[in-house]
């Protein structure tokens, strides 16, 4: 019988991480058969996101003690990465809600809404764009008003999100704005409100090229709430030190999830091909897995690069952050030629959009990567933080 | 050496209405303080001092404060000033 797109083999166990190995397992298998669909319909992969709360896997980056799995930075790349085999929205949805997970966990452990949102497994979107500011993660228009009689207690915030991703399918919103409504556009809080706390009004459409599951409109966000539901940190550290390295890193994960799921079309095509006699191998193949490996070291290398920043809570420098932005920026780039190669290797059966070689939906969704903040951006970013590097790396 | 860094920081547009009157404790990325802009004001102030911080000193708590930022001069242009006696 014909193997179709939906249907998966299990992939390859890694011992040392039995413990989540079945769960994740589970949910990139339910990811891999609804895909096509979540696709085509640019619709939110309920299923995947389902079968990832039943098993408690929304809780990944919180501590055991507070409920979670409690999972290091290595091993959440790991599952995103297993995630985007089966589909890439369902793992960039799972990433993206991770890295809201951490900043939650690691800089408002005492959040309000926070046992609440891992007993019931909720689903945390980012707001973190808005009409004014575009993709400037560290700047905003909207501001925190106070609303209520005496000072400190209750306050609102109105905010036109400009790519709010899964924002009709959330429990929560983790959402940047300045701190009072005068204050400078970089003087930014992030507070964490409930589905029941916003007047949720979609502004626009997803119909995009890839990622489409992600379903990543623009809303307007119309908001309140108690003034302890903002967490303390400014959002600036908050960002330095947790939303921007979880970012870089657990994103480059899909993308190098995805990009392994290409490469392995395109070795399942050739053992094919290969079957009856003469070996029949692309050139294209083994330069994909070329420049897969690099993504691959790039990868491991940031997130050992990173664990002081993280575990120790060391500060992290000028050229660390210059680092994660050329990881992204790489990151990026390599896994589009990977898909693309794997595309060369597989021919038609990879232009296809069916069949078990198929590298259209991949090809489709990495193409994203370089616009998730946006290389030139960060490229530009980094061009200015380079002159303060001082030789030794 | 705080009156000439705030004399510097007055050169830049993000920090020019701050830097007569902030406090030195007070937090600059509040006050509006971002990541070029603390690339450029490193780079005048290196000049102003005639010194150069190393890499692990760049952080966000380097220029968290007009205080912040004179200590960790001071600690090199003190560095550079033991090393030539």
């Amino acid at each position: 019988m014909k193997k179709t797109e939906d249907e998966t083999e299990p992939l390859p166990r890694d011992i040392e991480h039995a413990g989540w190995w079945e769960a994740v397992d589970r949910a990139r298998r339910v990811a891999a058969e609804n895909a096509t669909d979540v696709d085509r319909g640019a619709r939110f992969p309920k299923e995947a996101v389902d079968a990832l709360r039943q098993d408690r896997l929304l809780a990944a980056a919180v501590p055991v003690r507070s409920g979670g799995r409690g999972m290091d930075l290595s091993e959440l790349v790991r599952v995103a990465e297993l995630l985007a085999r089966g589909c890439g929205s369902a793992a960039m949805v799972w990433a993206m809600h991770q890295i809201q997970m951490a900043c939650l966990v690691r800089h408002h452990p005492e959040s309000p809404l926070l046992p609440r949102a891992v007993e019931e497994q909720w689903l945390i979107a980012s707001v973190t764009s808005e009409v004014g500011t575009g993709g400037d993660l560290r700047s905003s228009a909207a501001g925190v008003a106070s609303t209520a009689g005496s000072p400190g207690e209750e306050a609102s915030l109105l905010k036109q999100g400009t790519t709010v991703s899964y924002g009709e399918h959330a429990q929560g919103y983790l959402i940047t704005a300045r701190r009072e409504a005068e204050a400078d556009r970089g003087n930014q809080v992030a507070v964490l409100v409930s589905r029941e706390q916003v007047n949720l009004v979609r502004t626009g459409g997803w119909n995009t090229l890839g990622m489409r599951g992600t379903c990543s409109p623009s809303f307007d966000l119309d908001t309140s709430f108690e003034y302890d539901q903002i967490l303390p940190a400014p959002f600036g550290d908050i960002a330095a030190h947790t939303m921007t390295p979880f970012s870089h890193v657990l994103w480059a994960g899909v993308w190098v999830g995805l990009a392994t799921e290409a490469f392995q079309r395109a070795v399942a095509l050739s053992r094919k091909r290969s079957r009856g006699g003469a070996v029949t191998a692309h050139p294209s193949l083994a330069l994909a897995h070329t420049e897969l490996m690099g993504a691959r070291g790039r990868l491991t290398a940031a997130v050992s690069d990173i664990q002081p920043v993280l575990e120790r809570g060391a500060e992290p420098t000028v050229s660390s952050g210059a680092e994660l932005n050329a990881l992204k920026v790489g990151i990026s780039k390599s896994v589009g030629e990977v898909v693309r190669l794997s595309m060369e290797v597989c021919g038609m059966a990879g232009f296809s959009e069916d069949g078990p070689h198929s590298v259209a939906r991949i090809l489709r969704d990495v193409h994203s990567a370089p616009l998730m903040i946006g290389n030139t951006r960060l490229l530009a970013t980094n061009s200015q933080l380079l002159l303060t590097l001082r030789g030794d790396r | 050496m705080q009156e000439q860094i705030r004399a510097v920081m007055k050169e830049f547009s993000k920090l020019s209405g701050v830097a007569g009157d902030i406090s030195e404790d007070a937090d600059l990325w509040e006050a509006g303080m971002d990541s070029i802009t603390s690339v450029q004001l490193l780079l005048r102030l290196e000049e102003r001092f005639q010194t150069e911080l190393p890499d692990s000193v760049l952080t966000r708590e380097t220029f968290r404060s007009i205080g912040s930022l004179t200590e960790a001069l001071s600690a090199q242009v003190d560095q550079k000033g033991s090393r030539a006696s």
